[in-house]
């Protein structure tokens, strides 16, 4: 199963770009030889400037100092031709596989989307993109870069004396041992910390965002909130300190360790060159590669023992989702047009949720009509309206369209009929007419018309801003971003006409225009509108009461006010302001 | 510089300075090292040729003294360096949220200003250590380059100047591209933030359903992709040129090095330089140019952006705040009448005026509506009365004082407000409600019909926290109004509840209000009218003035503005409101 995902991995960087990845990894073995040349030809010239003084001393030493500075000068110009390529390969390879993870993610059903575990998923399978590349290249690098250089400084140690290289090992396993406790140190400190970190963010929301200032000023809660974001600091800065003492004394007793080996090392060269076993040169060129070889050696053994487990499991999610095809729906008949929408004893809960937010609906909407929702929060008037144009799968009955059960036709072709405004819906840092159009074919006249129709009011340069501070643009109101979503819906258009509390954000003099341009704009459609606005549900030719998930009531406003209670109560509650 | 160095040794004086001298000690020690490797192989060459045996070995352990005292220095300055930054941790960021918090309300809702405060304070201490660990991070290579080059230098005049030039040309190379380094990254990270917020969009829940609905997930694929390729073309450009310029000073610097290594060895037969020196000096500088090398572009790039770090925080030292000008205002504790008197005002930047000679006046007796349209000027008004905007003309007077003798502590303190969007304080209850009394709470929550799903009397409002009880929104709206019932202040403000809770909630929410109303003097702020009519007087705001003043009855006699507005609003529900909708195709 391993080897499985370390050849995939494999796989996958190298498809990303075949020729990028042979050109890279092909000169980053050409730099790891280049790095032998220095260490040869520096131990060459410490050798020649010992003999200095002897006869045709000085020339031969000129000469080596030539090699050796000439060897430096090739190492740097294959290191500026590695180091691009490979940042080039990187980021290539990068944006290959976010690609394949954006793909999945935008054509995955919505429903995944109100489920944790995908939304995990998807998390993970962002970040494996980046652990393959890691994991992989770590490999590589020890293997092309660093293996020619380790083996060169090797040789000459055993040349220098066999007994070096038996030093060198045992220092190797406590080193691995105490970088491996460092991260898990690490990973501890992190887990803390994001909590504090997390609860600093909050109190920080509270102090200083735009919209509680006042409250908070006036209500008097900013000492509370001051006293409580120390606190955290406080707290937060201890746990840091009392881990970064213990990172330090870890490191320490690594350090010391490999330092130990050094010295070991360092005594047997002198007493060795001391006796003429060892040239002069050796012994200062293994001098300066000691300490260059210390260093491969910490970073291969933290590339060795780090978070193996934790990347493998990033990367394996990274394949599960671009190789799940379970998603797909399977339906692909075309539909024509919308003749009528049946509800079969549907019902629907959310995933991870206990409660159905749907029980037991059974209704017929024919073309032409227009249906008005009504009902408390949470009576499941939303969830209705995803149902509806197939969104959301429901859990138990049937939803047909022309008296076909809607699975068996393709999502595009049902999607295709419907337009809506959402309560949710998404506020985009972008220009206002990309707001609306999105990835429809652009017709500039069009949007700009229905812009108008809706009273928007911003108009000329602005429009061209990009909304959301964050991008140092405009912002807008409330109500200006409905009336956004409302024209991103006209300009979609469709059949049926879903609308979701389109005005909730709008005061009622704008409200009443609102509701003429929707009488105007679904005339010859069907439309189904949730709103609150009692007054408004009066006008549909049919209304729709729910409660806590069921249909209570259908029929018109006279004959709702008679035969329904719940109807009569939510009526009430606003026309008794009015009596 | 002198300056944030002056900042930290604020902090903490000890153990800046502490660092500070191990690093340099350090950096020092480096060129002793070279001197002592010198003489442990003149010893060794000396001691092959058959003289004295005995004194290598003192150089030998000199070197690994050195060692030992490199890494006990090492160890410390981790040590000290931890000191220093929980030290620089609790002083900065309270230190940023103290000044957070005094700035002015006028100056928090410019858009400039919320961006300069994100750039300062997101992580600002870390910038600040930042800045500090590489300013003594590049002295430390200065002095240890200085070091060799003093040692040269007496050995042999020439060398050092050719040293010198080398030094001089490396570090003015290093320092221009440093700064266009950081200029070009900034750039692609730009692109690539931007790349990260199409992401993000992509992967978020809240509006999963009108995207596939739109397909709009197609939509933001494809502009990932292209702005993510944007970014790495400036990325790839600014590596190249980084890249290029580092492996150029480099071969640069290596022949500069052969050269000087060339004067010294035919310069040698004076005696002066021995063959020790020689390869201890080469193999310093080898190894010093090979750790720089690696290291030096990246952290000059760092102390670039550091630099423009700390020009943004002088920006966010000197912003306007409000303590300043708090000296030798009055306090107020009771309300006898509020009167706005010929108020205009226009928020900061906008030609518009919001309120235009604005003139009105509030006695304690009577509760008042102030009803209008979205935009007239409604919660400008508040805004104004609680001391939040300073820039009006005209005069705004409680008790025939004028507010802007008023310390603003005092001001806000009359007042008890229900926010139109109610903030989720995660505090614990009695916190939150300011209330000491359990009894007087119990009877206030019940009265409103407020059970909170705990055991304890005390929760903990809010999920900030495992053992956090969660709330709805329909039960935070209730504690914002329990907090005003317990409030002992002189008026209540109650503006309109956001439009987005369903109209049995609305009601219930308006019947509370009304209770409030007749307990003190009060100041509702709605649009729908059915809810105005209850308040003695409503007062109808139109185009930023007071367009008619009066109780239901008389304005409603008059048939005006306000009589306009009821009926449109009344007509809603009446028998005979619009055409019905029953097309069929």
């Amino acid at each position: 199963m391993r080897n499985n995902i370390i050849v995939k991995s494999f796989r996958a960087l190298f498809t990303a770009d075949r020729v990028l990845f042979v050109i890279s990894y092909g000169l980053t073995f050409m730099q790891g030889v280049t790095r032998v040349l220095p260490i040869i030809t520096i131990q060459l010239l410490f050798d020649a400037l010992a003999d200095i003084g002897k006869p045709g001393g000085q020339g031969k030493g000129m000469l080596c100092l030539l090699l050796f500075t000439g060897s430096r000068i090739i190492k740097h110009l294959i290191s500026l031709a590695t180091n691009y390529t490979y940042e080039k390969y990187d980021l290539v390879a990068g944006r290959g596989m976010k690609k394949n993870v954006n793909e999945k993610v935008v054509h995955a059903p919505a429903i995944c989307f109100e489920n944790t575990e995908f939304l995990e998923k998807v998390n993970k399978a962002d970040r494996g993109t980046d652990s393959i590349r890691r994991f992989i290249d770590v490999w590589m690098m020890v293997l092309l870069l660093y293996v020619p250089e380790v083996a060169t400084v090797l040789v000459y140690l055993y040349k220098a004396n066999p007994w070096l290289l038996l030093v060198l090992l045992p220092i190797i396993l406590p080193s691995a041992v105490v970088i491996r406790l460092q991260e898990k140190e690490f990973a501890r400190q992190e887990e803390n910390c994001a909590n504090l970190s997390r609860k600093l963010g909050i109190y920080h929301r509270l102090l200083f965002d735009v919209r509680s200032i006042m409250e908070t000023q006036v209500a008097g809660y900013k000492e509370l909130l001051k006293k409580k974001s120390f606190a955290c600091i406080a707290e937060k800065a201890e746990w840091e300190y009392r881990y970064d003492r213990t990172g330090n004394r870890l490191e320490n007793i690594e350090k010391l360790t490999i330092l130990a080996g050094r010295i070991l090392i360092f005594g047997i060269l002198v007493i060795c060159t001391q006796k003429g076993m060892v040239s002069i040169g050796v012994f200062a060129a293994l001098l300066s590669s000691l300490d260059e070889l210390f260093a491969i050696v910490e970073e291969i053994l933290s590339a060795a023992t780090q978070g193996v487990s934790e990347s493998l499991e990033k990367i394996r999610n990274y394949f599960g989702m671009i190789e799940d095809q379970s998603h797909v729906r399977q339906g692909d008949r075309e539909l024509e047009r919308i003749d009528d929408i049946v509800f079969q004893n549907v019902g629907f809960q959310y995933p991870g949720s206990n409660q159905p937010a749907i029980r037991n609906m059974t209704l017929k909407i024919k073309r032409g009509e227009h249906i008005a929702v009504v009902g408390e929060n949470g009576s499941g008037k939303s969830t209705f309206v995803k149902l509806l144009c197939g969104l959301y799968p429901c859990t138990t009955g049937t939803v047909q369209i022309n008296g076909e059960d809607i699975s068996g036709y393709s999502d595009r072709t049902v999607y295709d009929k419907f337009t809506a405004v959402f309560q949710q819906f998404g506020k985009y840092a972008m220009t206002v007419k990309e707001n609306i159009i999105l990835g429809f074919p652009e017709n500039t006249v069009r949007y700009q018309k229905l812009l108008r129709e809706t009273g928007f009011g911003v108009t000329g340069t602005k429009t061209n801003a990009v909304l959301s501070r964050e991008y140092g643009g405009v912002d807008l109101s409330g109500g200006q971003w409905q009336k956004i979503a409302i024209c991103r819906a006209r300009y979609k258009d469709g059949e049926v006409y879903l609308l979701d509390e389109p005005t909730s954000a709008i005061d009622p003099k704008e409200e009443k225009k609102l509701y003429d341009l929707f009488d105007d704009m679904t005339r010859g459609k069907t439309s189904i509108i949730v709103t609150h606005r009692m007054s408004a549900a009066r006008l549909a030719s049919g209304i729709l009461v729910l409660r806590k998930g069921e249909v209570c009531g259908y029929g018109t406003h006279e004959e709702l006010l008679k035969t329904c209670e719940e109807y009569r109560r939510l009526w009430n509650s606003q026309a008794q302001m009015y009596a | 510089m002198k300056k944030y160095i002056g900042l930290f040794a604020r902090m903490d004086a000890v153990d800046t300075y502490i660092v500070m001298a191990l690093k340099l000690v350090l950096a020092l020690l480096f060129s002793v090292e070279t001197l002592i490797t010198a003489e442990l192989i003149n010893s060794i060459i000396q001691s092959l040729s058959g003289k004295s045996a005995a004194s290598f070995s003192v150089y030998a352990a000199g070197v690994v003294g050195f060692w030992l005292l490199e890494r006990a220095f090492a160890y410390l300055e981790n040590e000290y360096s931890a000191r220093l930054k929980k030290a620089s941790e609790n002083y900065l960021e309270r230190h940023f949220i103290e000044k957070k918090s005094a700035i002015s309300y006028e100056e928090f809702e410019k858009v400039e200003i919320q961006e300069l405060i994100n750039r300062v304070t997101g992580n600002a201490d870390e910038k600040f250590r930042g800045f500090f660990e590489n300013a003594i991070y590049l002295l430390g290579i200065a002095l240890k380059i200085t070091g060799l080059l003093c040692l040269l230098a007496y050995k042999n005049m020439v060398a050092g100047m050719v040293l010198l030039l080398l030094i001089l040309l490396y570090f003015y190379l290093s320092a221009k591209s440093g700064k266009e380094n950081y200029d070009a990254f900034e750039e692609s990270g730009e692109k690539f933030r931007r790349a990260d917020y199409y992401k993000s969009v992509m992967n978020d829940r809240r509006c999963a359903a009108e995207r596939t609905l739109f397909d709009a997930g197609d939509y933001f694929c494809k502009k990932w992709f292209a702005t993510f390729e944007e970014g790495m073309q400036i990325e790839l450009r600014a590596l190249w040129k980084l890249f290029f310029r580092t492996e150029a000073g480099n071969t640069v610097a290596t022949v500069f090095v052969g050269l000087i290594a060339g004067i010294l060895v035919l310069t040698m037969s004076g005696g002066y330089i021995t063959i020790g020196f020689l390869i201890a000096f080469i193999k310093s500088m080898a190894g010093f140019m090979d750790t720089v090398s690696r290291d030096l572009s990246q952290k000059v790039s760092a102390y670039v952006e550091g630099v423009r770090f700390l020009k943004d925080y002088e920006a966010f030292e000197a912003i306007p705040r409000d303590a300043a000008k708090e000296e030798g205002k009055t306090e107020i504790l009771a309300v006898t009448d509020i009167t706005f008197r010929d108020v205009c005002f226009s928020y900061p930047g906008c030609r518009e005026k919001i309120l235009e000679h604005l003139s009105f006046t509030l006695d304690n007796s009577r509760h008042y509506a102030l009803v209008g349209e979205n935009g007239s000027g409604k919660s400008t008004i508040l805004k104004l009365l609680m001391g939040f905007y300073e820039d009006y003309t005209g005069e705004i007077l409680i008790n025939g004082i004028n507010i802007r003798e008023i310390s603003k502590e005092s001001l806000r303190r009359l007042f008890s407000y229900v926010p139109q969007e109610v903030t989720r304080y995660e505090v614990r209850l009695d916190e939150y409600l300011g209330c000491k009394d359990g009894g007087r709470k119990q009877e206030i929550l019940e009265k409103l019909g407020l059970t909170l799903p705990s055991d304890n009397s005390n929760p903990l409002l809010g999920k900030i926290e495992e053992e956090g009880i969660d709330l709805s929104g329909g039960q935070w709206q209730l504690l914002a109004i329990a907090r005003a019932m317990l409030e002992k202040r002189e008026v209540y403000i109650l503006d309109e509840p956001t439009a987005a809770i369903d109209p049995v909630r609305e009601a219930q929410v308006y019947r509370i209000f009304n209770t409030l109303m007749k307990q003190k003097p009060a100041l509702m702020i709605t649009h729908r009218l059915g809810a105005a009519r209850m308040a003695d007087k409503i007062i109808v705001l139109k185009n930023g003035r007071v367009w008619e003043m009066g109780s239901h009855k008389q304005l409603m006699k008059k048939k005006e503005v306000y009589y306009q507005m009821f009926e449109t609003q009344k007509q809603w529900y009446t028998a005979d409101g619009g055409e019905k909708r029953c097309e069929t195709i």
